[in-house]
């Protein structure tokens, strides 16, 4: 192969970009595509890797931690992501032994079995020989070591050191399930277990072993067709002599099953409830057991808390949902009992009649309802209970906090019925809607008392003191006593503004809105025929993005009053007493926010400008605006064909003095332009890229900018520094779908070679890129 | 199932779209459009079906279906089920009484069942009376109406249940075949092959009769309809509990404590362990392989099916054909495959492949051998050294050395022989399935073109190889070269410069560009059209396919009926209905036709039947093929199958 070597300081102008090296000219580079890059040397294809260290002729695998095995000289091997050649090009055969597991990064792994003239070897990736190719086997075992088969039997090897840790002696090897980093091993067909090290934890005298428990404390055996326990050392706990084991109530008890039927042992092989039932399942910590198709309950301590003789047992936990099954410990190595497997009470059936125990089996309720649920609130558990068709609530010590009296309890939504509490203040809690029908009720669980009764479709509460009632096309106000502040009307409109103000719409026979301010007991406080009050028209501008849903209220202790289209008092507001406030000077002031307000000045009868003021009518913001709207937190100024960047309170971040700004689609950037130059800034409007490109793309995924200026590409960074110099006629970036844009592809003069992150050049070059047809 | 609701969907009032009579007192006789040969009458609460003489013909319909037959099952036993979408059939009630009528509004099964129902969307079970009886989709009674239960085991064959005990009654002999004398029967109709012979109870034991009743296996098992098969393999019967098999043949019985592990090959064995071992017994009875092997497997990949079983023994492999003869003592370690006649065996580490007497056949052991998928009629293997691919053909014994880093089917094809592609870094050539070098391997692209010519794409350009004369036929200079559209007997080659390109016939000699063929426009029936001096809309008329125009243009719209039972003609507000010969089938124009489908803007084909249901002012009336009108007085339209039906 002949190749040819090239000075690049002999010939290229951009020396100081790469250090100089000799340079491979190719007959065509091709752009990265994930690990590997197209590429024409000597008129072979080939693929150049990422670190622009290897060449391989063909890719045959890769695998999680983005080593690759290729082929070179005709033969196998393996390279790193770095760009190590981890098993040199001579194999028969590479296999990629790798693991990934996103919870558990203990449980990870990766390493290459190589195959040479029939025999197998192992490779780490940072090229380390983990065992020469002698063994007519080798496969992965556990995260730390793998098995190696030899003269028939097997052994096992540390991936780490390449120790052999057991001599292959056993029959057979295979990771265990049953307990972490361990092997099942096999000899004389016999089963047993041994550590890592090679130490032996089960002598090899078993016929099996089963999966008990997540936390690994024990185990199920076999011997002679009859099962037992093992802890996690290998003792045994209960003795084989079971049809099955299985895990008991509680984290130390077994479930052992003689004849079809299953008492209760613990760990020390004691018979704490001999077999007895004819079906045994965990609820939980707790057993539900089965004795003459009745049901009872066995507690952690193996104690029949609840004896065999009801028709159904449901465990409830601290959450008010059934436990179904055993508990499940998801952290590696915890002992901890999750809390949602404690059961808090048992809903017990007795024929159709059910009742309520505790945790300890003592009888909380008697039978004497048709039907109990959980119904959690507010955290708290508490039963929902029927009896005579009649529905209530119950604390979980029998306290009634809502009598039996209603059809049911509002949990959600429905078509017909709504009850709306969001805005119902710290006593939120204290409200519980009932229903009677299809009708709404409301009931103060503090103080025990209906507030009110079942007769509405829409409770809604607008403050935490005023409740807006709808039945049907009537609509009434309450306050949060239930006392009807305002009695049902039809068609009637009311709003609460504030906790103790209301206002009052009427709709005209003529066509026109007459609306009143009034207070609690009714009195008009102000009352207009050209206050076109609607409860979602308010000027949310000057609102945080999390206030903006909120309705038309008193603000900075004033209610704008909005008037109908014609009206030309837009600079009206009112107090809380009903007393005008004019802002003078102003044909348009908008609903107060923090004390700031937009406030808008007719220039001509065709033009208003806006600015912002204070609630002393002193200028924040000067009134020099066409347009106010919001950019993200801020606001966007716009004066003729030029925008600016303002807060909130008015203080400017842009000067209004560019063609554009606009936000870089939900990035904390904001992308300014200027005489069809481009610049970025943060979100404070600070000046990240100088408004100097012809155009700036940002990569979401690398937090990188691909800028062009003055038709030269290159790369920023996120806080504007020029990683890659905007000096390259063409770039293209990595395509590989790992998201990485290096290396690239780019070209200068007419040259294409190839940049690393770091801008370092590979030692390839070429005049051609690798187009369509090659 | 699906309801379909049939409603608004399929009264569609025709263009005058007018909602008819809302205001008219009721009760009044309303009826809808015919569909599938019946029309729906209705009067206050009452609504009946009417046939086209305008007869009543039953009272509902609660389904509808469209019949099946079955083909043939296959070599594995399964057979499909074909839908007769040209037939629809109807389930309808008369008088509370169930029948079928069909859309040529005849009846296939009387109205005189209690129910009718679709079973396994082939048949249909009839009751009445407390009997019962199958009959195809068609409505052909398959056995007669007279038993109190009835199963299927095949077309032929009926389980029946007369007197409280089952028989089996014979279609084709028309009588019990065997007497009902039984408690049950069990029958595995969808085994592979039919069996023939039955599972029957008797006093609560289960044995096995043939079809002649003469008992094959005493009633002394349990059963259940697990295992079920058709062979001489019995393993759905259980004797105290306990796992049997029995051979039909010989009536031997196979159980524990001597045998156990029993499962049946895919050859037809028995494959079971005695005294720790595995060994095999024939379907006739006769023992295959003694009780010897740790373990007796499948031989072959995923794909593959044959007469050999690999035999473990000791830890090393061999392999057993379906007669019992070791074809391979077990003598390998690793797994030996079977690959039709051939096997590949392990060699330390390596493969090698051995033929049918178990000989060796490779010189050398390879990396790796595997099958060639089987597009060839003979089979190929493919050798692996290092990362290097070849091939051999057993067929002539010649081995193609590993030199390629691929080696795949090609769309290329040449007489007499049969072609695969080798690459190496990119660079494709051809090699004959015999071991001969067809086309060096130096081309970016190979394309087949015809038989013995291939497209080939080098970095000079693209030109045409001839694979019988070995030699470039059209030199790599050209930009492309393909099949001439206009002449696919000349091959075009097109320069960058130049799309329209040289010709080249198959010899590669350059000749004139051919002629762009165009089809002679065919004869055809048409609308025709034509413009009215001061009117943007033109009048429409007919020509038929001679060209003879059938209907003057004096129409403002003209629907053709796609079936050429004729033509709605609408002038002014009025329609005519007009014959297939264009020629009026009434004197009465009406003011509007109802379609169970209404026609869409600009559409100018329709599909109705007759009778026909037309409006004059308040008077609807149904007008028949023959241009006279039923005797049934309507004052409204109604849907059809306004209750929707069971599908």
């Amino acid at each position: 192969m002949r190749k040819r070597y090239i000075l690049t300081g002999l010939l290229l102008t951009h020396i100081s970009l790469y250090a100089q090296q000799q340079q491979v000219v190719a007959d065509y580079l091709g752009r990265f595509d994930g690990q590997l890059a197209p590429v024409m040397i000597n008129r072979q294809k080939q693929w150049l890797h990422l670190s622009g260290k290897v060449l391989v002729d063909k890719l045959e695998n890769q695998g999680y931690f983005k080593t690759i095995v290729a082929v070179k000289h005709n033969a196998y091997g393996a390279v790193s992501h770095a760009g190590k050649i981890i098993a040199p090009f001579k194999y028969d055969e590479i296999n990629l032994a790798d693991e990934k597991d996103d919870r558990d990064s203990s449980k990870n792994y990766c390493f290459v079995i190589t195959r040479l003239n029939g025999k197998y070897g192992a490779a780490d990736t940072l090229g380390n020989e983990i065992c020469p190719p002698i063994y007519t086997q080798v496969e992965p075992a556990t995260p730390h070591v793998l098995k190696m088969k030899k003269d028939g039997r097997w052994g096992w090897i540390d991936i780490k050191t390449g120790k052999i840790l057991q001599e292959p002696i056993y029959e057979d090897a295979e990771k265990s399930y049953v307990r972490d980093y361990t092997i099942e091993i096999k000899k004389a067909g016999k089963a047993g277990l041994a550590a890592e090290d090679g130490t032996i934890i089960v002598p090899t005298e078993y016929e099996s072993f089963n999966y008990l428990s997540s936390n690994n404390t024990y185990f199920g055996f076999t011997a002679k067709g009859k099962a037992g326990v093992m802890d996690h050392d290998g003792r045994i706990v209960v003795p084989a002599s079971y049809d099955k084991c299985s895990m008991g109530p509680g984290s130390d008890l077994f479930a052992v099953t003689q004849n079809g039927k299953t008492g209760i042992v613990d760990a020390h092989g004691k018979t704490l409830l001999p077999p007895q039932y004819t079906e045994a399942s965990l609820m939980g910590i707790v057993m539900k057991v089965n004795k003459g198709g009745k049901y009872g309950v066995v507690n952690a301590a193996g104690k029949e808390i609840i004896p065999a003789q009801y028709s159904d047992i449901k465990a409830v936990n601290a959450e008010g949902r059934e436990i179904y099954d055993g508990p499940v410990i998801t952290a590696p190595g915890s002992t901890a009992t999750p809390v949602l497997a404690i059961p808090l009470v048992f809903l017990v059936n007795n024929g159709t009649a059910t009742g309520v125990f505790d945790a300890d089996g003592k009888q909380l309720l008697p039978f004497a309802y048709n039907r109990i649920t959980p119904f959690l609130r507010e955290r708290t558990v508490y039963l929902e209970v029927e009896q005579q068709g009649r529905t209530g609530l119950l604390g979980l010590d029998g306290k009634v906090i809502i009598p039996p009296a209603y059809d049911g309890l509002m949990s959600g939504y429905n078509s017909s019925y709504s009850y709306l509490d969001d805005l119902a203040g710290e006593n939120k809690k204290n409200y519980l809607a009932v229903l009677k029908g299809e009708r709404l009720g409301l009931f103060n669980t503090a103080t025990g008392k209906e507030i009110l009764p079942a007769k509405y479709n829409w409770i809604q509460w607008q403050n935490n003191s005023v409740l807006f009632l709808r039945n049907g096309d009537t609509t009434s106000m309450a306050d949060a006593t239930g006392k009807i502040i305002r009695e049902g009307k039809q068609y009637g409109f009311f709003t609460a503004v504030d906790t103790n103000r209301i206002v009052e719409t009427k709709y005209n026979d003529d066509g026109t809105t007459t609306s009143a301010l009034t207070d609690i007991a009714g009195n008009v406080l102000y009352s207009s025929n050209q206050w076109e009050f609607k409860e979602d028209r308010a000027t949310r501008l000057l609102m945080p993005e999390s206030t903006r849903r909120r309705n038309a209220q008193f603000s900075d202790g004033l209610l704008k009053v909005w008037g109908s289209y014609s009206s030309t008092r837009n600079n009206l507001f009112l107090d809380a007493n009903g007393k005008e406030i004019v802002f003078d000077g102003y044909s348009f002031v908008g609903d107060f926010w923090n004390g700031l307000a937009l406030a808008g000045k007719d220039i001509t009868p065709n033009q208003t400008l806006y600015g912002i003021i204070n609630r002393n009518k002193e200028v924040v913001y000067p009134i020099t605006a066409d347009d106010l709207t919001t950019l993200g937190n801020q606001i966007l100024v716009k004066q003729g064909k030029l925008r600016g960047l303002i807060t909130r309170e008015g203080k400017v971040l842009l000067p209004v003095e560019y063609s554009e700004i606009n936000d870089l689609y939900g990035a904390p950037f904001f992308k300014v332009g200027r005489n069809n130059k481009y610049g970025i800034t943060d979100t404070l409007g600070r000046i990240i890229l100088p408004v100097e490109f012809d155009d700036i793309r940002y990569r979401e995924d690398n937090k990188l900018f691909e800028v062009t200026r003055e038709g030269k590409n290159g790369i920023a960074d996120a806080t504007g520094k020029m990683i890659i110099p905007a000096i390259f006629d063409e770039m293209e970036t990595n395509q590989g779908y790992e998201r990485n844009l290096f290396p690239l592809l780019v070209k200068q003069g007419e040259w294409y070679f190839y940049l690393d992150a770091q801008g370092k050049s590979f030692p390839y070059k070429s005049k051609k890129k690798k187009g369509y047809d090659d | 199932m699906t309801i379909k609701s049939i409603t608004a969907r399929h009264i569609r009032y025709l263009l005058a779209g007018v909602l008819l009579l809302a205001a008219r007192i009721l009760p009044a006789q309303q009826a809808s459009v015919f569909s599938n040969g019946f029309a729906r009458v209705e009067e206050g609460e009452k609504s009946w079906y009417i046939d086209i003489s305008g007869k009543k013909a039953f009272d509902r319909i609660l389904a509808m279906y469209h019949p099946v037959t079955t083909t043939p099952a296959d070599e594995i036993g399964h057979s499909l089920i074909v839908p007769d979408k040209e037939t629809t059939m109807m389930l309808v009630t008369s008088n509370g009484k169930t029948g079928i009528v069909n859309n040529n509004g005849k009846w296939v099964l009387p109205a005189e069942y209690d129910t009718i129902e679709m079973k396994w969307k082939t048949y249909l079970e009839l009751r009445r009376d407390g009997k019962m009886a199958y009959a195809d989709t068609y409505g052909k009674l398959l056995l007669p109406l007279q038993f109190e239960d009835a199963g299927i085991l095949d077309d032929q064959h009926f389980d029946v249940k007369t007197g409280g005990k089952w028989g089996i009654y014979s279609t084709a002999e028309n009588k019990l075949l065997i007497p009902a004398v039984y408690e049950s029967f069990d029958y595995c109709g969808g085994c592979g092959s039919k069996g023939d012979y039955l599972f029957a109870q008797q006093n609560g034991k289960w044995g096995i009769i043939d079809f002649h009743n003469n008992i094959l296996i005493p009633f002394e098992y349990e059963h259940e309809h697990y295992f079920m098969r058709s062979d001489n393999w019995i393993m759905s019967l259980k004797k105290n509990g306990q796992d049997v098999a029995i051979n039909l043949e010989n009536k031997k019985e196979y159980a524990a404590p001597e045998y156990t592990d029993m499962t049946v090959t895919s050859n037809g064995a028995l494959k079971a362990r005695k005294n720790d071992k595995y060994g095999l017994v024939g379907e006739d009875g006769r023992q295959i392989a003694d009780f010897i092997y740790d373990d007796i497997t499948d031989a072959y990949n995923e794909q593959g099916y044959g007469p050999y079983l690999r035999i473990m023994q000791n830890g090393k492999t061999g392999i057993l054909r379906e007669d019992g003869k070791v074809i391979i003592p077990p003598v390998y370690e690793g797994d030996v495959v079977a690959a039709g006649e051939y096997f590949i065996i392990p060699v330390d580490g390596n493969y090698n492949l051995a033929d049918s007497t178990g000989k060796k056949i490779l010189p050398k052991d390879y990396t790796a051998i595997t099958l060639m998928d089987k597009r060839f009629e003979t089979p190929l293997f493919k050798l692996k050294q290092k990362a290097l691919y070849g091939f051999y053909n057993p067929a002539n014994g010649k081995i193609v050395e590993p030199a390629f880093f691929d080696i795949e089917g090609t769309t290329v094809t040449a007489p007499g022989m049969d072609l695969l592609e080798v690459s190496y870094q990119e660079m494709y050539g051809l090699y004959s399935t015999s071991g001969q070098q067809v086309l060096p391997m130096e081309y970016k692209k190979v394309e087949a073109l015809v038989p013995g010519l291939v497209a080939v794409k080098k970095e000079t350009g693209a030109g045409v190889y001839d694979i019988m004369h070995k030699k470039m036929l059209i030199p790599a200079i050209y930009n492309n070269v393909d099949i001439s559209e206009a002449d696919t007997n000349l091959l075009r080659a097109t320069r960058k410069e130049d799309y329209a390109g040289v010709f080249f016939n198959f010899k590669g000699m350059k000749v004139p560009a051919p002629k762009e063929k165009l089809p002679p426009p065919a004869a055809k029936s048409r609308l025709l059209e034509k413009k009215v001096a001061g009117s943007e809309y033109p009048l429409y008329g007919y020509t038929d396919n001679s060209g003879k125009i059938i209907i003057a243009p004096i129409y403002d719209r003209l629907l053709v009926e796609k079936n050429g039972r004729g033509f709605l003609a609408q002038r002014g507000g009025e329609f005519t209905v007009l014959d297939a010969a264009g020629k009026p089938l009434s004197k009465q124009a009406f003011d509007d036709v109802m379609l169970e489908e209404a026609p869409g803007y600009g559409v100018t084909e329709v599909q109705y039947g007759f009778p026909l249901l037309c409006r004059t002012g308040d008077v609807l009336q149904y007008l028949t093929a023959e241009g006279t009108f039923l005797p049934v007085k309507i004052t409204g339209v109604v849907p059809f199958n306004p209750y929707g039906t069971i599908e």
